[in-house]
């Protein structure tokens, strides 16, 4: 199946396409999440869930090491048959269009909400599906090298938030567990759905360079996602009171408004065009990865006509209708919970299955 | 090689009679009305033979032909026997039988020597063509390199690049394209560092070439690249020989094009645009400053016009107050929108740009004073353009100076406009996307097949001592592994040690 | 190919459509500083000041106001007087009358600045106890900018700690804080000129309470732990003689080194805070002859025995208003949350009924060029 060699990937670019779909979107509104749970204890969760994650990345890893030069559907297809490697995919496709479709859709309200209120939907549809196609019918490789390229891009953010810290009260964190450890488990699941993304290794795995350094990779990846979170919602935390921060949409983007250079006022306004670029890493893979998905079912190489009948659906679609925030965060919350089953459960089950087909075999080869 | 084809060149295999009085209407025939064609007839005094000697007037060197070629046959002696090896001093003779070889010979300077009952004519390598002396090359001015550039013979330029590299390993593949230029390819590399890969791709490339002619190195680079629909240049073009032997050093190929005084290197990166010979000459700390200081100047002149039309005619809130006032004074009296007028005034910088290049010096100051005085200032007190735009059109322009490679910069001058479409369209969002594109674009190009974007995306930190700064010259041991060099290690330890200083 | 055709086929398309939010900033009016009041009919009133881009106009700027429900139902009213639309992204000061500040809950009337995302926040808040108009009158050509005079004010005076340069969104923080009461800048007009007063602290509803001076804003600003090197203070010191009509009783210096310490406890039913604030000064003038070099420490203890009392003094008076500018409900939940969580909604009365000790120790750690 995957036997163009060469087109591979590297750790690095293994890593931040994996923290790239992770954080991109799901950043932007964790921190009020978090508060909305357990208040500024909410930020425990972060290790907590990042615990969860590293342990379902580990199960993905370990499944996909059943199959190392093959994807997901093809392994499903030897165990299964042939329709379950097919419905597998078919889901799979189904999972990563909606993700690539909620976070487009994410990115265009926000834009529109914080920069251009006034321009029609599409129009930004049109312009954020062109870098999306050119970079996702290359594959894989060029994948890798975007998100390679776009983290080291973004490297310069972090520090604009440490002039945040001007205002910071640190106070606002204590005391730990104030309602005790309940609110804070509570939090946990509004950690899953910006967890979700490692399932990127069922398709990217047969082009993975050091196949033996995946679950080392996964968790670098899961380390850094972790600590990007674990980063921005203390900032948040100290910066915005905690009877305050459940009020705000997008308390990381809120917060750089108070940000003032000599040369420059509202540093958030650029910021805003600039986060474009961290966007782009959840949908431009997924769009890759749901057009991988069609074009593997309809026993095709190629991605490109798939993705060109995305981006002409959504675009046209998006001319007559874009779900509204509220429509969004709903479709965020179906598609957590379909990730969550994808992600989490599915692989476990997978992995016991080939475990107990393997037990058999050997038991009827004896 | 590429044999020409039969409609252009008549009885191509036929070989030569060995009798003069057919081989003269035969010669006549095949040049008619070509009054540069010169057939002298003489005695071979040393055998006796009947001979004529062809060449084409101006294309041949006429006192090498007089003193090797007619003094030697009419007046040395040897043995006498016929069929003897003639005497002449000229350097190379190739004998020859077939037609279409005598052709060409003469065609590229070589004179042809026919002697009466032999089957086979004498090439004579007399060529001698109009040749202008070697200059400072005039694109790449150098402070410290060397004031060679080179010229419109490829056998001069590769001499040039053997002075710089006098080992056996450098190899060259001889290619010969162009029905009717027959213009001479040769590809130039180090057999023992240069990924063998890339010269048989380079090499195949040239070779399924059909053209008439390839006057210009610019032509065959377009012919051969990678993605001809891109604004990028995928491969460097120099007139220094100094700086082609130290990409061959690197391990790339460098493909010399005859009559045409610059070569072409492949593959090669983005940030090779950004490289200049005089990095390595001058200090390491100075040649990174240079480094960031043009990268900087590439992102002003790709960004700043369109930056600017983003937030005058969208995002004004980012301005701090002070200059918000002094902005919106020298704006208010503009009666266009940011958008003609940033276009306007960047027309009008390309064509005084223009203008400066295709006129002859004297005149070309003239420009300068038009442009300078009438457009810069008169525009501003006219009321027609803002001060601000006045400043950020010459800073841009001035960038765009900056940048080494003059096809680097017709790229930016390009991709400046487009992104001042974008930019009076959507503003940040348009400005972000264009970026966006850009990299995506970028990232997904190929030179020669290897990554344009390397060591960016994909991400090489090993090469990044050549990049957005220069290390010293002894922490670079290993070629640019962008080129998939055989040979990594390029040098040894030079490091002073404490004791030896 | 047909990829590359449909892709300049959508930008022809999309240049066509072209984008509706383009405004230029000629083409915009960018009020600078905008004030909100109520008139003596107890109607919300709006202000502004909008600078002009012209070079033909003698006058800057053109102050509008008007009468309204809310601030972007004013919108509408606003754009009537003016050559372009108004956009409220760059506003650098935000005025409010000392007539609204009478009233609690006004707050939400601010919402605008906050829900429409292009507006800006960083706008300096400022109480004016004067009629607003009289401030947005007296933007006249001899005078600096209002917006640059009033901007440039406070945030050169909250450098120092003699006021407090709040911001829109500070004032959000402390609106919504439980643990925290709002302050902010004060200004007045005095003999047709803008003076600064100091700062104006409100109660957990904004209503207006009681106003410091500058001298007692640095005391504030100190137990808030907000007061950084370079604030200058002047005490009389008790035991000097006073010569003719001259105060030379007079010392003053600047600190050098600030730092205030919070200990929380609770007790008895009640909070307890003891503050203990640590100064390393320099002297910049004394009147009176003094050896510095041989009697520091008598200098140093009554200067604090003076500063001390002034803090006091301070306190009292938050606790007389039920107040809480230094945000020590902050320090409660952070260390006494069981407690802070039985009275977090009137923390204004466990201030007022909290038990405070304060500890000044000043060092001198300069005396100038001069003995």
């Amino acid at each position: 199946m995957t036997s163009n060699t060469g087109k591979s990937i590297t750790s690095m670019q293994y890593i931040f396409i994996i923290s790239g779909i992770q954080v991109s979107v799901s950043i932007l509104s964790l921190p009020r999440d978090l508060a909305d749970a357990a208040g500024t204890d909410g930020w425990i969760a972060i290790p907590i869930g990042y615990i969860l994650s590293v342990a379902a990345g580990f199960i993905i890893v370990k499944v996909m090491q059943n199959a190392p030069e093959d994807t997901i559907f093809d392994l499903l297809s030897r165990l299964m048959g042939a329709w379950a490697g097919k419905c597998f995919a078919l889901l799979l496709g189904v999972y990563f269009l909606s993700f690539m479709y909620d976070s487009l859709n994410r990115a265009i309200l926000i834009t529109k909400d914080w920069l251009l209120p006034n321009t029609q939907p599409y129009l930004l549809m049109i312009l954020l599906l062109v870098p999306t196609y050119i970079v996702a019918k290359h594959g894989p490789q060029i994948l890798g090298r975007y998100s390679e390229f776009v983290f080291f891009l973004s490297i310069w953010i972090p520090f604009i938030y440490l002039f945040t810290l001007e205002n910071a009260h640190g106070l606002h964190l204590l005391p730990l567990f104030k309602e005790g450890v309940l609110p804070v488990l509570s939090a946990v699941p509004a950690m899953l759905y910006p967890s979700l993304g490692m399932v990127t290794t069922f398709i990217l795995y047969p082009h993975l360079k050091n196949k033996e350094k995946a679950p080392i990779n996964l968790l670098i990846s899961n380390s850094l996602t972790m600590l990007i979170y674990l980063y921005i919602t203390i900032i948040c935390f100290v910066y915005f009171s905690p009877d305050e921060i459940t009020l705000y949409n997008e308390p990381i983007v809120s917060i750089l408004k108070s940000i003032e250079f000599r040369f420059i006022e509202r540093i958030e306004v650029p910021f805003i065009a600039f986060y474009l670029f961290i966007f782009s890493l959840a949908w431009i893979p997924s769009a890759y990865i749901a057009a991988f998905c069609i074009s593997w079912i309809s026993g095709k190489k190629d991605v490109a006509l798939p993705l060109q009948i995305f981006c002409i659906v959504i675009t046209v679609s998006s001319f007559f209708f874009l779900p509204t925030f509220n429509q969004n965060d709903r479709l965020g919350l179906w598609i957590g919970w379909l990730g969550i089953s994808i992600e989490y459960v599915f692989p476990l089950c997978l992995l016991v299955y080939i475990i107990l087909n393997k037990h058999f075999q050997q038991r009827t080869a004896l | 090689m590429i044999e020409p084809s039969d409609n252009l060149l008549l009885n191509q295999s036929e070989t030569i009679s060995s009798n003069l009085a057919e081989i003269i209407p035969h010669i006549n025939n095949l040049f008619s009305d070509t009054s540069d064609l010169v057939i002298r007839k003489l005695t071979i005094k040393q055998t006796g033979e009947k001979a004529i000697l062809v060449y084409l007037d101006g294309l041949s060197d006429k006192t090498a032909i007089n003193r090797d070629v007619m003094r030697p046959l009419q007046f040395e002696a040897g043995s006498g026997e016929p069929g003897d090896e003639l005497i002449m001093t000229v350097s190379q003779i190739v004998p020859v039988t077939s037609w279409a070889q005598i052709e060409i010979a003469l065609l590229q300077g070589s004179s042809v020597l026919f002697v009466s009952g032999r089957s086979e004519a004498y090439v004579l390598d007399t060529q001698g063509w109009p040749q202008r002396a070697i200059e400072d090359p005039q694109l790449e001015t150098s402070l410290k390199g060397a004031h060679q550039g080179f010229l419109e013979t490829g056998g001069q330029n590769i001499a040039m690049i053997r002075r710089y590299i006098p080992n056996r390993e450098l190899k060259m593949k001889r290619v010969i394209v162009g029905r009717r230029g027959q213009t001479v390819v040769t590809i130039l590399y180090l057999a023992d560092v240069t990924d063998p890969n890339l010269v048989s791709t380079l090499e195949l490339r040239i070779q399924k070439l059909d053209v008439d002619v390839i006057l210009n190195t610019g032509e065959l680079s377009e012919l051969i690249e990678d993605h001809p629909f891109s604004l990028f240049p995928q491969f460097v073009t120099t007139e220094r020989p100094d700086t082609a032997a130290s990409q061959i050093m690197q391990g790339r190929c460098v493909v010399i094009v005859d009559r045409s005084p610059s070569v072409l290197v492949a593959p090669v990166t983005f940030m090779s645009f950004f490289q200049n010979i005089d990095d390595y000459s001058t200090r390491w700390s100075i040649a990174t400053f240079l480094r960031l200081l043009r990268i900087f100047a590439f992102f002003v002149a790709t960004f700043l016009p369109a930056f600017y039309i983003a937030v005058v005619s969208y995002h004004f809130e980012i301005i701090p107050m002070k200059l918000l006032l002094t902005l919106g004074e020298s704006r208010g009296q503009v009666p266009f929108p940011p958008f003609v007028e940033a276009i306007f005034m960047e027309i009008t910088l390309e064509m005084l740009r223009e203008a400066g290049v295709r006129l002859p010096a004297p005149v070309g100051q003239t420009v300068g004073i038009v442009g300078g005085i009438v457009i810069g200032q008169a525009i501003v007190q006219a009321g027609l353009i803002s001060n601000v735009m006045v400043i950020v059109v010459a800073f841009t322009a001035i960038c765009s100076f900056i940048l080494p490679n003059y096809d680097m910069v017709a790229a930016v001058r390009l991709i400046r406009f487009i992104l001042m479409i974008l930019a009076s369209l959507f503003g940040f969002v348009g400005l972000v996307v264009g970026l966006m594109t850009m990299i995506a674009h970028l990232i997904s190009l190929k030179s020669l097949g290897m990554p344009y974007g390397s060591p960016l995306a994909p991400v090489r930190f090993v090469d990044w001592k050549d990049t957005f700064i220069r290390v010293p010259l002894w922490l670079m041991k290993k070629r640019p592994t962008s080129t998939k060099p055989i040979q990594e290690m390029r040098q040894g330890n030079n490091r002073l040690k404490e004791d030896d200083l | 190919m047909n990829v590359r055709l449909l892709f300049t086929l959508l930008i022809i398309c999309i240049s066509l459509t072209g984008c509706s939010d383009e405004i230029t900033l000629e083409n915009a009016a960018t009020p600078l500083a905008h004030g909100i009041d109520l008139d003596e009919h107890n109607k919300f009133r709006f202000y502004n000041t909008v600078p002009l881009f012209s070079k033909t106009t003698k006058k800057k700027s053109q102050e509008n106001s008007g009468t309204a429900y809310s601030l972007r139902q004013s919108k509408a009213q606003q754009d009537a007087f003016s050559p372009g639309s108004i956009q409220g992204r760059n506003y650098q000061v935000l005025l409010i009358g000392k007539r609204l500040l009478q009233y609690e809950d006004w707050f939400p009337m601010l919402d605008v600045l906050f829900r429409d995302a292009r507006n800006t926040v960083m706008d300096r808040v400022i109480a004016v106890d004067s009629p607003l108009s009289d401030v947005f009158d007296l933007n006249s050509k001899d005078q600096p900018m209002l917006p640059i005079l009033l901007r440039g004010m406070v945030e050169t005076k909250s450098k120092i700690s003699e006021t407090y340069s709040t911001t829109t969104q500070e004032l959000h923080r402390q609106f919504h804080e439980k643990g925290i009461t709002p302050y902010i800048a004060e200004v007045e007009i005095v003999e047709k000129k803008i003076k600064l007063k100091g700062s104006a602290l409100l109660n957990e509803r904004g209503k207006y309470e009681v106003s410091f001076g500058a001298q007692e804003t640095v005391m504030l600003n100190i137990l808030q732990k907000k007061a950084k090197p370079g604030l200058s203070l002047s005490y009389r010191i008790p035991d000097k003689p006073n010569k003719g009509p001259f105060a030379t009783d007079m010392l003053s210096f600047s600190a050098e080194k600030i730092k205030t310490k919070v200990i929380t406890s609770f007790q008895n039913g009640r909070f307890q805070f003891d503050f203990h604030i640590k100064m390393t000064i320099g002297l910049s003038e004394h009147l009176f002859p003094y050896d510095v070099a041989r009697d520091a420490k008598k200098l140093e203890k009554q200067a604090a025995a003076l500063m001390q009392a002034q803090i006091e003094n301070v306190i009292k008076k938050l606790q007389k208003h039920q107040i809480d500018p230094i945000g020590l409900g902050l320090y409660a939940r952070a260390f006494h949350y069981k407690e802070y969580k039985k009275v977090k909604d009137h923390w204004g009365k466990a201030v007022a009924d909290a038990t405070f000790h304060v500890k000044v120790d000043l060092t001198i750690g300069a005396m100038g060029p001069v003995k």
